[in-house]
């Protein structure tokens, strides 16, 4: 047992149950832990080094908390140490662990289990990435944490920064009636194959990739991810061969993107060397300074998906042979999972012997967590994990239950909670009556009441909006409930701290991200409110963005909504065709009086948000490190502005030339207000505070004026703040406005650059 | 031999766990923090649990420590769990654990905004070591530890204390008071602390 300054290590303490590879890396990162201490090593190139393996910041983590009236400095012990910028050492932080296509081995959970307790608050949270983050960590204690993950076979490794991330996969994959073959062996063979790989050491940004075993169900999402594998068959030479439809490009955030088909049908062979050669393509093409247009799908964005395909096709040819390309194809039966008990029908019998009170209980959760399996008399159940947290003392009963009926492996989901796979239906009574134990039965899986909710401002740098204050206050709403109208009952709502989309608010039904507006001089947390978008066919189609509500009348925007639906929708149709049909304008217009604040001395708790006692503020927001670098509330801000351009420039297309002008001048607006944050994190939104702030801070003293074209962008912003754009503009006007608004946040984008290298 | 270990953590049961309230402890451990309330401690955060069935409820964060109103292993209470700094050998870290989480007890058995609804009840409390290097759950850790714990329950009030120890392997070390022939009260806890 080694001991550095007082604290006791793991070091040495595992034996032969951590590969030597595994500790000399962590090995590794402890040396740089000491390093930095020393005062030997940067802090920007630590940060970076921890994020790569897992460990990020967390709110608070820059010493500074509003405490409700007034900002408070948290004196920490450590004084002046950073991990990062602005990242004091002690402050807790977050630890993310890798869990490839969600499994969790009974050993790995228990693992789990024991550092939760050890080294955080005794929570397990569930991310929509279907890994496992612990919460409040303190960074001296995150080399024991990956030596205890490795000896269980978890790596950390590549969970943050700008690497692969967790490569997903349905949770039903290999119990699945609708997919033709089971797509873990290949999520696992990608997962190893790019782990560390030395193509993918040098990205701009993070690089998701999915794998789905069907379409139409909601599992894999292929649709929102830089490379999303859906698993096809097709008969050649009389033979049925697997391969998987390609496709790339897809992301949510502020700039959502479907993936487009890069190639129907990819022979299994084919995978690792296509994933490789588009990573290459990525590392070689991707953009390097401006971070809001660093992902995949700006590359094919800019290339059009015929000369991104050309691309990655030559590259595929001059990519050196890898024998580990296919080794694992002979091999696909490893990742199979053996039922420990004999699959036996339910008998009625059965169920009749449950005690009464609890029939009903287990009537209601059989209705939603039970997904029958192809494999005759085995079911998969949702352990519906509230929020996605759950205990280190009910993973240990949640272990003891899987060692008695299952076998060795649960899978976390993207909808936050875990599966159970191959429970003999017969056994489900007494299945039911150890989560009731555990306290782990909740019904409604995958129901409204099933809300996924990111961190938010509970403990995210970025979070503007408590997502999970909303969802906690909006599954007390529902759960329980009994919804005469099963449709009701389906829908997904979905709430995001930010736009960043964490919880992938994009693709449910309902979904919210969290902002925030002032009124009267008073800041007041609101959520923007995302309606329609569509969860089944792996996310097929975003949310139409309806306006921004008061965080407090989210619960009534939600029922003044679905009786809209449901007093106006025609037979048959779905949330999401009503939307269609409806348009934003209508719907608004159904909601506008809910946008009303009511004023401070009438309502108080109104300028609070949900989960919070305290005053709201955007005071606590920090710095961002989402992908290894800092990007900063004036880096979201010009992201936000290119998120308005994008959406003029849709207009266009659909020949909304009056629309296309006016969000091409928002967006100049705030790009601007993004800018005035360096100087006053308070501008408000209207576009006179935001011209005459503009004025002072860049226009008057030259801070804005472009190298070669002096003021001439800056002058975009102030004619059209003197002649607005108009809704009767036509195609010309819409076009003039779209491209100086795109040369104005471009301008933007470079003088925060600049500004940057001042600082 | 001083035996030295990481994290402990004492929990000291509520008298009445039907009168918790949890959404009460939401503004209350804020203006704690607001009003640096435990003086020795940096207080950092709320984390709000409320969801999560038999779970922390809501938990102060402090640096050295966290301040929860615990539902797990069957029992509702104020769980004090040491995370860093421990303070020298098993004995003096038991002391301090029990002395920082009786105070925070008092501190809520006080609070204005609960009118004296809560109540705490030392003569079941709970120790654990949440460190599984420094205090495995053995036979040899409780040989070792519980005269420890056992000598300081008896220096500070407790007589005739039976103590059990977890007996799930897979838990942290712990013990738990099973009966005592005469334990003190929260006042005269602190007042021997
Ligand atoms: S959506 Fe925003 S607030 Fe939520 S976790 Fe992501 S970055 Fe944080």
């Amino acid at each position: 047992m080694s001991k550095d300054n007082g604290v006791k290590s793991w070091v040495g303490q595992l034996g032969a149950s951590i590969s030597s590879d595994m500790a000399e890396e962590i090995d590794a990162f402890e040396t740089n832990i000491k390093l930095r201490k020393a005062g030997k090593l940067d802090a920007k190139i630590f940060a970076e080094a921890r994020l790569r393996r897992g460990a990020y910041g967390q709110r608070y983590d820059n010493g500074r908390r509003h405490d409700g009236s007034k900002t408070q400095e948290l004196v920490y012990p450590s004084g002046d140490l950073v991990k990062g910028p602005e990242t004091i050492w002690d402050a807790p932080g977050m630890m993310r662990i890798k869990s490839p296509m969600g499994i969790a081995s009974n050993e790995q959970l228990e693992t789990l289990a024991d550092l939760a307790e050890e080294y955080s608050d005794g929570i397990l949270h569930v991310t929509t990435r279907q890994e496992i983050q612990l919460h409040f960590v303190h960074i001296d204690t995150t080399p024991d944490i990956m030596r205890r993950l490795a000896a269980v076979g978890i790596t950390t490794r590549e969970a943050c920064g700008n690497s692969v991330r967790n490569v997903t996969s349905c949770q039903y994959a290999g119990g699945c009636r609708t997919a033709p073959f089971d797509v873990t062996p290949y999520a696992k063979a990608t997962t190893y194959f790019l782990l560390g790989h030395k193509d993918i050491q040098d990205f701009g940004r993070k690089f998701k990739i999915s794998f789905s075993g069907c379409k139409t169900n909601p599992c894999g999402m292929a649709m929102f991810h830089d490379v999303g594998c859906i698993a096809v068959t097709k008969e050649v030479g009389g033979e049925t061969k697997r391969g998987f439809e390609f496709y790339v490009g897809g992301g949510l955030g502020a700039v959502p993107f479907q993936a487009q088909l890069l190639d129907g049908f990819v022979p299994e062979e084919e995978l690792l060397p296509l994933c490789q050669a588009v990573c290459r393509v990525f590392s070689r093409l991707g953009e390097r300074k401006n971070r809001a247009r660093a992902r995949l799908k700006f590359v094919i964005k800019k290339l059009g998906i015929e000369e991104f395909r050309k691309v990655v096709a030559e590259e595929r040819k001059i990519i050196p042979e890898d024998e580990r390309w296919t080794t694992y194809l002979a091999d696909l039966d490893s990742t199979n999972e053996t039922p420990l008990r004999p699959g036996r029908p339910l008998e009625q019998s059965a169920i009749d012997a449950i005690d009464t009170p609890v029939q009903e209980e287990f009537a209601s959760w059989r209705k939603h967590n039970i997904w029958p399996q192809p494999q005759t008399n085995y079911v998969t159940a949702t352990v519906r994990l509230p929020l996605g947290d759950f205990t280190s003392e009910q993973v240990r009963k949640l272990t003891d239950i899987t060692r008695k009926y299952t076998g060795n492996t649960v899978r976390f989901t993207i909808e936050q909670n875990l599966v159970v796979r191959h429970v003999s239906e017969s056994d489900l009574p007494d299945f039911h009556e150890g989560l009731v134990a555990a306290g782990l039965c909740s019904p409604g899986a995958s129901t409204i009441a099933d809300i996924v909710a990111c961190p938010g401002t509970d403990t995210c740098k970025l979070g503007i909006s408590a997502s999970r204050g909303l969802a906690a206050e909006l599954e007390k709403k529902f759960s329980g409930g009994k919804h005469e109208d099963p449709e009701v009952e389906a829908l997904h709502i979905k709430a995001s701290g930010c736009f960043n989309s964490c919880s992938q608010h994009h693709v449910a039904d309902l979904g919210f991200l969290g902002v925030s507006r002032i009124v009267d001089g008073r800041r007041i947390a609101h959520f923007q409110f995302v309606l329609g978008g569509e969860w089944a066919n792996n996310g097929g189609a975003y949310g139409l963005a309806i306006g921004a509500y008061p965080s407090k009348r989210i619960p009534q925007v939600i029922d003044r909504t679905l009786a809209f639906w449901k007093k106006e929708r025609e037979e048959g149709e779905d949330l999401k065709g009503f939307v269609a049909r409806m348009g934003r304008a209508k719907i608004k217009k159904e909601l506008d009086d809910l946008r009303k604040i009511p004023s401070y001395e009438e309502q108080p708790d109104f300028y609070t948000d949900w989960g919070d006692s305290r005053e709201y503020t955007i005071g606590d927001l920090g710095t961002g490190e989402c992908a290894g670098e800092v990007v900063s509330i004036v880096d979201f801000g010009l992201q936000d502005a290119e998120r308005r351009l994008f959406e003029a420039q849709l207009d266009l297309e659909a020949g909304k030339t009056g629309a296309a002008s006016v969000a091409a001048y928002k967006s100049m607006l705030t790009a601007a207000k993004a800018l005035i944050m360096v100087f006053n994190i308070d501008i408000q939104e209207d576009a006179d505070r935001v011209i005459a702030d503009f004025r002072t801070h860049f226009h008057d003293t030259g801070r804005f004026h472009d190298p070669f074209a002096g003021a001439k962008f800056a002058n975009y912003l102030l004619k059209r703040y003197e002649s607005p754009p108009s809704i009767e503009d036509n195609d010309l006007a819409a076009r003039e406005a779209i491209d100086e608004a795109q040369l104005f946040v471009e301008a933007a984008q470079g003088c925060y650059q600049r500004m940057q290298g001042d600082i | 031999m001083s035996i030295e270990i990481q994290q402990s953590s004492v929990k000291i049961p509520l008298v009445d766990s039907t009168a918790l309230d949890l959404d009460a402890f939401i503004p209350i451990f804020h203006e704690w923090i607001r009003e640096r309330r435990i003086e020795e401690e940096l207080l950092i955060d709320v984390a709000d649990y409320r969801h999560v069935p038999y779970g922390p409820g809501v938990v102060l964060i402090a640096n050295e420590a966290h301040y929860a109103l615990d539902g797990s292993g069957g029992t509702t209470g104020l769980l004090y769990s040491r995370r860093r700094d421990e303070v020298g050998d098993a004995k003096a870290a038991f002391r301090e654990a029990l002395l920082r989480a009786a105070t925070a007890a008092s501190l809520i058995e006080n609070e204005a905004s609960l009118g004296g609804i809560l109540k705490f009840d030392p003569s079941r409390i709970e120790m654990r070591v949440m460190s599984r290097l420094t205090a495995p759950n053995t036979e040899e850790t409780r040989l070792a530890l519980e005269p420890v714990w056992s000598g300081l329950l008896s220096s500070v009030g407790f007589v005739g204390a039976e103590l059990k120890p977890q007996s799930d392997p897979r838990e942290a070390f712990g013990l738990a008071l099973q009966s005592c022939a005469e334990a003190p009260d929260l006042a005269r806890l602190l007042a021997a602390l």
